[in-house]
């Protein structure tokens, strides 16, 4: 019993200077306007996608008989669609999906990134060459050309969209882990738990990958807004969401039919996607100033 | 190394990559069920042609094999048929779709360079003022810019709102006006429809197709126009910092001279990495854009293989897109160790 007790008191002692430099981290971050403006919009959607049910007016398919293509009014904030579906509904549903989509997406290539970066990272050699001529394959498509490949291969609907573009994301994940692992493999520190006798695993999950943390959190931040354009681009000329799902880039593909008649059916949907991604960016742009020691003090 | 080894070298690393991008293009041909359907016309197809297809392509041998018979017709230029567009094979489809998305990427690029360059260098001369605020907005909603809507947004402006208001405003989509094109047909030399009209010295062509392509190119450079920007500021503001500024200053030389002769120059390398970097999202681009314009370039061929399952534009598509991209890429590579001397060729 005491002998735990030592060990969590050891252990919080360890991570004391960790919590300090989160502290301070959070301290900075709040310094920057346009940081802490990012932070606030995103938080926004993220509460509307959760709480979409008692949020959002009208569900997200719901059609308002006789409503239909009414301008924005004090009854439907952002105006109804052809079929008499509240914009405004819709657009908080919608965020639901994106984010989901995004999440998921960053979520997946990140892990499969990680796994794969650190292995060919520390590994190098022979594993290290061919992991990352797989990569180049991957990285020599522009990112929106090569999910529509795949999606269009596989066929179109929401899950493929996802599972395309965890294909199309990895690879940067696994040479952004590969770089931070190539270099601190080098270090001393590494060297010196070798000469203590820590296994790899252990080298590479306690000392090498802690220094990943902070470049993979700033890049999974900024690529959830490039997630986000880029699959509602997709879902925007034909794949992802089918005729009446509310997802914002089905919406816009949905309002350019009704452009000149009910412009704002394209318009909201279309804002959202520009805000949520703009905020991320924002949020993602300060982490990486703050994160970046040469950048900060 | 001297420069030629250097290229001649690059050129050799690119052969592994492209023959991993047909191996990922043949898996996903191969993905979708039945091989066949990329080489074949109709539904209304007799079981002999059918035979003939399969003798012809090697579908009836063992995968690995498939693959090799893919390659061979790849390099003589057999890459398929579009269904989408009649039936044509892909390599037609190309050379029919690729000028106008061409034309479309040039006039857009050297937007967002003519335009980017000035702004970013303005930004940086007048840090912290009003207008760098602005041009920083600016900047940071380039990156976070739908530009499918941003394209919906001109055409309701643009269009809509400057037509129902009497205004001269800009037409709503393709390349030219039909009655323009009927009335005043212009030569096809190049298929960049700009080019042509001023070479066969039709003006009327000339100022129709001008007309059309500003919305879709404005559009288009969006993205890059706010990266080059931003870029341009950021190395503007390092290289203000140097020595060899304080010094171009300090023997009195005018402003001007110092900001557009000695200090962009240098200001420059970084910029025009990101710009050629930036033509992979100008392609990417390009889909979405022609997509909204109607352009008739190969984004929207892609878009509409897409909708009908047509592989074979795709599949044609897709590696096309991979080699301009890659050679673009190499090109940036090049053109960064011409201008600049102290990078290494290693």
């Amino acid at each position: 019993m005491n002998t735990r007790k030592n060990f969590l008191n050891s252990w919080i002692k360890d991570l004391e200077p960790q919590w300090r430099e989160f502290k301070f981290t959070i301290y900075l971050l709040r310094q920057s306007p346009l940081v802490v403006a990012g932070f606030i919009i995103i938080s926004i959607f993220i509460i509307a996608a959760i709480f979409a049910p008692w949020i959002a007016p009208y569900g997200p398919e719901e059609r308002i008989w006789n409503e239909q293509m009414q301008s924005p009014s004090l009854k439907h904030l952002f105006g109804t669609d052809e079929n008499g579906g509240d914009i405004f509904s819709r657009v908080i549903w919608g965020a639901r999906i994106d984010l989901l989509i995004a999440l998921a997406v960053v979520g997946s290539a990140a892990l499969i990134g990680s796994v794969i970066g650190s292995i060919s990272g520390y590994m190098g050699g022979k594993i290290d060459e061919a992991l990352m001529r797989v990569t180049d394959v991957f990285l020599a498509f522009p990112g929106l050309i090569l999910a529509m490949a795949i999606a269009a291969a596989l066929g179109r609907n929401l899950i493929n969209l996802t599972i395309a573009l965890i294909v199309v994301w990895w690879p940067s994940y696994a040479r952004l882990i590969r770089g931070v692992a190539l270099s601190e493999r080098e270090k001393l520190y590494v060297e010196a738990a070798k000469a203590i006798g820590a296994k790899n695993a252990r080298i590479v999950f306690r000392h090498i990958l802690p220094n990943v943390i902070y470049p993979l959190l700033v890049n999974a931040t900024l690529d959830l807004g490039s997630v986000i354009l880029t699959a509602a681009g997709l879902s925007f000329i034909g794949f992802g969401a089918g005729a009446g799902i509310a997802e914002w880039g089905r919406m816009i593909s949905d309002g350019r039919n009704y452009l000149f008649q009910a412009p704002w059916m394209a318009t909201f949907p279309g804002l959202a996607i520009l805000l949520s991604s703009l905020a991320l960016n924002l949020v993602g742009d300060g982490l990486r100033d703050v994160l970046d020691p040469r950048l900060r003090r | 190394m001297k420069m030629r080894d250097y290229i001649i070298r690059r050129l050799f690393l690119l052969l592994p990559v492209l023959l991993g991008v047909s191996m990922l293009t043949f898996t996903l041909s191969h993905l979708v069920g039945d091989p066949v359907a990329a080489y074949v016309t109709s539904e209304k197809i007799s079981e002999e042609r059918i035979q003939l297809i399969i003798k012809a392509h090697g579908l009836d041998k063992p995968i690995y094999i498939q693959y090799f018979y893919y390659l061979r017709d790849l390099i003589r230029g057999d890459w398929g048929i579009s269904r989408s567009d009649s039936n044509r094979p892909v390599v037609e489809s190309i050379r029919n779709y690729f000028p106008a998305t061409l034309e479309l990427t040039i006039v857009a690029m050297s937007l967002s360079l003519l335009m980017g360059i000035p702004i970013g260098i303005i930004s940086a001369t007048k840090k912290d003022k009003p207008v760098d605020h602005a041009v920083r907005v600016f900047a940071l909603t380039g990156v976070s810019m739908p530009i499918f809507w941003l394209g919906l947004l001109l055409q309701y402006v643009f269009y809509y709102q400057f037509k129902l208001h009497g205004l001269p405003y800009l037409p709503l989509s393709q390349r030219i006006d039909p009655f323009v094109a009927i009335q005043h047909p212009i030569k096809q030399l190049t298929g960049l429809l700009l080019l042509d009209s001023l070479i066969s010295l039709n003006p009327y062509a000339f100022k129709s197709a001008l007309e059309h392509i500003i919305m879709p190119a404005f559009c288009l450079s969006y993205i890059t126009l706010a990266l080059i920007a931003r870029m341009m500021r950021a190395s503007m503001l390092e290289v203000l910092r140097q020595d060899y500024i304080t010094s171009a200053r300090s023997k009195g030389l005018p402003e001007k001279i110092v900001i557009y002769k000695h200090a962009l120059r240098n200001a420059m390398i970084p910029t025009v990495t990101v710009a050629g970097l930036a033509f992979g999202g100008l392609l990417s681009g390009a889909v979405l854009t022609e997509t909204v314009f109607a352009w008739p370039g190969v984004g929207r061929w892609s878009t509409q293989a897409i909708l009908t399952a047509d592989m074979g534009g795709i599949m044609g598509f897709t590696l096309l897109i991979a080699i301009i991209y890659v050679s673009a890429n190499l090109i940036v590579d090049v053109l960064y160790a011409i201008l600049d001397p102290r990078i290494r060729l290693g």
